[in-house]
């Protein structure tokens, strides 16, 4: 099992969410919310590099943020 | 794939915008995870993905680069803010010309909206870059009325 | 790190004397440039006497600065307002290159190609009338005075029926438009005969074609299946350049230009390439470095080089053109011709890659064969390799001022602004220069890039420095030689009359 520590400031929560539903089909996922941070505990299905999709997820959680801020009006 | 990075930045230095400029820019090649070290200062942790040819220290040296160029440009932008309004004002005017009529007969107006003006057109220059004409001083300011 | 100034225990105090200026060290002297892209050299003395505020009123540097426009107290504020509205007219009106990909079939397989070239069986990527009429519906809508459409592809040649209906239509449709309209197509020149020779002829369209060095090299790089794609470049050239004459127009001016696409094994023969390009009556050679898009990575390895190694490559062809110059060989490299009438007058040549905001989108327009519309030629190459980043429109759909008001349009004139930019906006070649975003874009992540580390910036001043040490070195012969190069003589010709309503 992987956890992931997204901080809230720093990632949107709906970025988070949409992330583990765009992998939910590799794995199974438990998310928590903490005042601090957005929590996702990550166990990888059978044959597939829990590492990986880990920080594949990851990945898509902060570049989904990003674009949000870009769409809500940020700093381009 | 090799080991993860971590480097952490000073927002007083590298504003959160330069921070996520920069991640974006490295995203597609590397797995990048941000957090918060203390109230200003963010660790990135950087890992250049498999099958890619950088390796971490390349990836976080460009990561550093882009962002203090994120950075710098945001202050290039405030500072040159009327420059570079008025050159792609021209530009895109130029280039897109006077609205047709089936532009025009596009836009949406009633009396509600017609005297929208969300690109502060209305505005005057002084209001628009917050530069404060002496007349406009007032009695708490400590100077006597005219 | 270069000490230009040695400060003392106090700062220098500034006296407000100068106009705004940025500098560069240039050999021995320290080049100092405005934003009007006026230029002067001083010496190291000098400008540590303008850093220390003691340049006396009246004295033969302050006359010297004063001339110049680097003396605030002299400057003539209108005039110069006037020169740079000048200098940057081409802001007033939208795109007047329109590239028209008419289809990816290919008769030859250049080792440098992009993605984005079909085998000639490949008939579905050939542009149709209907799609053709709509993209020259589209490109006549521009508010520039001026259009060229520019065939390409592929090879041009292979869908002749296509390029000649444009045309047609085209002249047809300018009747009402009235814009000074004019074609030329960029072609191997393999599949050229005399039926289609007559028809581009009489219709005034420009041949362009690519010569990439000697035989050996060309053909090395470029293959005819079959053929010999050097000899057949060559015979039409003589040809073309042959009718030409016979219609009585200049030979120095009307020839069929050809292109250079440097790539790596061309390097190590600089002298034989120009003399290539000077034997078969080119006019001009634009020694273009090889470009980043849509390669698969085997071309890369094969094709690609350090810029430092281009850069050496382009001083030692451009030396060799200025000798043949001096023996009164009539033959400019283009790059520095773009570069030299931006620097010597108030021209702008208007070279889409060589201005600032760039002309992707608000200068030049590419449409994909299929009618996809894109910000550029690069930025269809981009979408070859599936990334569609430039795509801005369909000519099905899109209306000119959609196109034009695009956020992608808007990005780019955003992120090729100079003044944008953390390394341009200071640096001393702001005035002449620009940047592709695309190829930021490609090579760095990012629409904006980073100019320290990005290799069209280092062409650029690697070409921009050459230049200024060859002015700075002052040599009257040289001197003359490059001005001439800035000469722009419009090659009337070409312009299709039009009778707008």
């Amino acid at each position: 099992m992987i956890e992931k520590r997204f901080h809230s400031d720093l990632y949107d929560g709906n970025a988070v969410d949409a992330a583990v539903r765009v992998y939910e089909g590799f794995g199974t996922f438990e998310l928590e919310k903490t005042p601090e941070a957005f929590i996702v505990r990550i166990r990888a299905n059978s044959g597939i590099d829990e590492r990986r999709l880990a920080d594949e997820l990851a990945n898509y959680a902060l570049g989904t943020t990003i674009e949000s801020r870009n769409v809500a009006g940020g700093h381009s | 794939m090799s080991e993860p990075i971590e480097i952490t930045f000073d927002e007083a230095l590298y504003p959160k915008d330069a921070i996520y400029g920069a991640a974006y820019v490295l995203i597609d090649r590397c797995y990048v995870h941000l957090d918060r070290a203390s109230e200003n200062r963010i660790t990135v942790k950087l890992q250049p993905k498999p099958g890619v040819t950088i390796t971490a220290e390349q990836a976080i040296g460009e990561f550093q680069n882009e962002a203090l160029g994120q950075a710098w440009r945001r202050q290039i932008l405030e500072e040159n803010r009327a420059l570079i309004e008025m050159i792609s004002s021209r530009a895109l005017g130029g280039a897109a010309g006077p609205p047709g009529l089936d532009d025009l007969l596009a836009l949406e107006t009633s009396e509600d909206t017609a005297f929208d003006d969300p690109l502060g057109i209305a505005m005057s220059w002084e209001e628009k870059y917050k530069k404060k004409k002496p007349e406009e001083t007032t009695p708490e300011d400590g100077k006597e009325e005219p | 790190m270069i000490d230009f100034v040695q400060l003392g225990p106090k700062p220098p105090k500034s006296n407000g004397m100068f106009a705004p200026f940025r500098y560069r060290a240039i050999g021995d002297d320290v080049l100092l440039t405005n934003m009007l892209g006026d230029w002067v050299f001083v010496t190291r003395d000098e400008f540590l006497a303008m850093a220390k505020g003691e340049v006396g009123v009246g004295s033969s540097l302050y006359e010297k600065l004063a001339e110049r426009n680097f003396i605030r107290d002299k400057v003539d504020v209108a005039k110069a307002a006037e020169r740079f509205a000048y200098k940057k007219r081409f802001l007033n009106y939208g795109p007047n290159l329109h590239a028209m990909v008419v289809t990816l079939r290919c008769n030859e397989t250049c080792v440098y190609c992009h993605a984005a070239r079909a085998d000639m069986s490949q008939v579905e990527t050939d542009m149709t009338p209907e799609i053709a009429e709509k993209a020259v519906d589209l490109a006549l809508q521009t508010t520039s005075p001026g259009v060229t459409i520019e065939f390409q592809g592929g090879e041009p040649l292979v869908n002749f029926e296509v390029v000649k209906h444009i045309v047609k239509y085209a002249q047809q449709r300018n009747r009402a438009y009235g814009k000074h309209l004019e074609f030329t197509m960029v072609s191997n020149l393999a599949l050229m005969d005399e039926a289609k020779l007559k028809f581009l002829l009489d219709n005034k369209v420009q041949i362009c074609t690519s010569i990439d060095g000697p035989e050996k090299l060309h053909n090395k790089q470029r293959v005819l299946a079959g053929g010999n794609a050097f000899q057949e470049a060559v015979k039409w050239i003589r040809r073309i350049n042959r009718e030409y004459e016979n219609l009585g127009l200049d030979p120095i001016l009307y020839h069929v230009e050809a292109l250079l696409t440097t790539t790596r094994s061309l390097l190590p023969y600089p002298k034989e390439v120009v003399d290539t390009y000077v034997e078969l009556g080119c006019r001009a050679i634009f020694i273009r470095p090889v470009d980043p898009f849509g390669w698969a990575e085997r071309a890369e390895k094969i094709v690609e080089y350090p810029r430092s190694d281009y850069m050496k490559f382009y001083r030692t062809a451009t030396d060799y053109i200025l000798e043949l110059n001096k023996q009164g060989v009539q033959v400019l490299e283009r790059y520095a011709a773009i570069f030299l009438t931006k620097i010597l007058t108030d021209d702008d040549p208007n070279f889409l890659d060589v201005r600032s905001p760039g002309g992707a989108g608000i200068g030049q327009l590419a449409y994909s064969y299929d009618g996809k519309i894109f910000t550029s030629d690069e930025g269809r190459m981009l979408y070859a390799t599936g990334d569609s980043t430039f795509q801005i429109g369909d000519v099905r759909t899109s209306t000119y001022r959609e196109l034009m008001m695009h956020p992608t349009v808007r990005s780019l004139t955003l992120a090729s602004n100079l003044n944008v930019q953390p390394d341009c906006v200071n640096c001393t070649y702001n005035p002449y220069c620009g940047i592709v975003p695309e190829q930021a874009y490609r090579t760095q992540g990012s629409i904006f890039g980073r100019m320290r580390e990005n290799q069209l910036c280092m062409v650029h001043k690697g070409i921009q420095d050459y230049l200024f040490n060859l002015l700075r070195d002052n040599d009257p012969q040289t001197v003359e030689i490059l001005k001439r190069w800035t000469t722009i003589r419009p090659r009337t010709h070409f312009i299709q009359a039009s009778a707008a309503s």
